[in-house]
């Protein structure tokens, strides 16, 4: 081992001006040769991600030690007891899944979007803030860039990586994230982006200063990068800024990102904007935001309200 | 020797980086995940000292860029100083149970900040003072947990493998 204390601060110098020449090097918009690198890494590690994802679950409890003679007998009914209590796991498991799975095909029914239903396996464990997962799907499931993904509770992000068998993506709350949203029940024209910010409330920033917004009121995707429809969240907090260009409002998502489990890949959109339809119903009596009346032509503007920090 | 040595440290890398996002990330944890890979190069660097400290920093630094979204190569500047240091410190820490306890979460808390500091210098919105402020204390006390694990058992497995070696 070499500990020649020139020699060790010579090898730092020379691996950090490498690492920061990476930096530069991917910093550079375009396709470089790291995103090959990345494709790579993500390929060959897919397979293993997918295993240990699968297993995660699974976790059991580890019997004590028993000494004397009993123990044969209490090994026994320990192995018996570890296997009914991996039953019961199962099956609590099994419900769970089955329960996000109703949920996401109430949402995606709803919608009418076909979605390709996939499971987190494991979530981005950078040394920073990201906030991406991986997916158990990937380009041989027909999944590609920038496709849509939601749960029963609404929107989760977008594809920004796909590997053949598994696909990485940018959770909506990423602070790199910006989202197209439109308000419910609004006439055409109430529409933003809603930008992550990582585990405080996501901002939804309108782009007519004098739009009305109120608290409780949902927001949706308005459609361009994303599928049209979806639920994003509700507006908590609407802050006045008089003067200010745009509107901004402080919005609570729908989705857990902490907790995503089971998701949907929109593959494709079957009707075209369900605008409201996709939002739970709100009780009859107390429906501040009635519908809008139905729009009269397909004058849906396409305006790119999407922005995004990463290529 | 150097070749099975290489070839250990980074399955171990390699087996961190997974354990890490399928598992540790997804632990319902409040405010941020404990950090498998950066406690492993600290390991390393007190093990075995500051040459293999910052290779390994680099090459698991690179590897968990590679997976994430941001830009590549910051967090093999960062987890290589981190195990640079790590393995200035070996021989103040040796033979006592606490010193590396303190050093991991002392390195961890740099880390954390050197990472956000320099992504933020690159125009990355991610690192914010209150994500910082959120995700620091938790992150540096999770790390701190992991140690008594982590570097315990690098130092044991490198005594197995030198031995082993020299029979």
């Amino acid at each position: 081992m070499n500990r020649d204390p020139r020699r060790l601060r010579l090898l730092l110098v020379l691996l950090v001006l490498v690492a920061l020449a990476l930096v530069t090097l991917d910093q550079r918009s375009g396709r470089s040769a790291l995103d090959g690198l990345r494709d790579g890494a993500a390929t060959v590690l897919g397979p293993f991600q997918r295993g240990l994802g699968a297993v995660t679950g699974a976790i059991g409890d580890v019997g004590g030690g028993i000494t004397g003679r009993d123990a044969r007998r209490a090994d026994r009914l320990q192995v018996e007891v570890d296997r009914l209590q991996q039953e019961l796991a199962a099956r609590d498991a099994q419900d769970m899944t089955e329960q996000q799975l109703a949920a996401l095909y109430g949402l995606t029914g709803a919608g009418q979007y076909r979605t390709r239903a996939a499971r987190v396996i494991a979530y981005g464990g950078s040394l920073g803030f990201e906030w991406t997962a991986t997916l158990d799907v990937g380009s041989g499931d027909g999944i590609v860039e920038d496709m849509t993904v939601v749960n029963g509770d609404g929107l989760v992000g977008r594809v920004t990586r796909v590997t053949p068998t598994t696909s990485q993506v940018l959770l909506a709350n990423d602070a790199s994230s910006s989202v197209g949203g439109r308000l419910e029940a609004s006439p055409p024209g109430e529409v933003g982006v809603v930008d992550g910010a990582g585990q405080s409330p996501m901002v939804l920033r309108l782009f007519s200063a004098q739009a009305p917004v109120t608290e409780g009121q949902r927001v949706v995707t308005f459609g361009s990068t994303y599928v049209p429809g979806v639920p994003i969240g509700e507006i908590t907090t609407v802050e006045e800024t008089p003067g200010a260009l745009e509107r901004r409002a402080q919005v609570r998502p729908f989705v857990d990102f902490g907790a995503l489990d089971v998701v949907g890949v929109v593959v494709e959109v079957a009707a075209g904007d369900p605008r409201d339809a996709v939002l739970p119903p709100r009780p009859p009596d107390a429906d501040p935001f009635p519908p809008p009346p139905p729009p009269d032509g397909e004058g849906d503007a396409e305006a790119d309200g999407d922005g995004d920090g990463d290529g | 020797v150097n070749g099975l040595r290489v070839g250990v440290i980074a399955l171990l890398v390699v087996a961190a980086v997974l354990i890490q996002v399928t598992v540790l990330s997804r632990l319902p944890l409040p405010g941020a995940d404990p950090h498998l890979v950066l406690v492993l190069v600290v390991a390393v660097g007190l093990v075995r000292g500051p040459a293999d400290g910052m290779l390994t920093g680099f090459g698991a630094g690179l590897l968990v860029d590679l997976l994430g979204v941001s830009a590549v190569g910051l967090g093999a500047v960062v987890l290589c100083l981190t195990g640079y240091v790590a393995g200035l410190l070996m021989d103040e820490v040796e033979r006592s149970t606490l010193a590396p306890l303190l050093v991991v979460g002392g390195l961890s808390l740099a880390a954390t900040l050197t990472y956000a500091a320099l992504t933020a210098l690159t125009g990355d919105p991610r690192g914010t003072v209150g994500a910082l402020a959120r995700a620091l204390p938790a992150s540096a006390a999770y790390d701190v947990v992991l140690a008594p694990f982590v570097v315990p058992a690098f130092a044991a497995l490198t005594r197995r493998l030198d031995s082993e070696w020299q029979n």
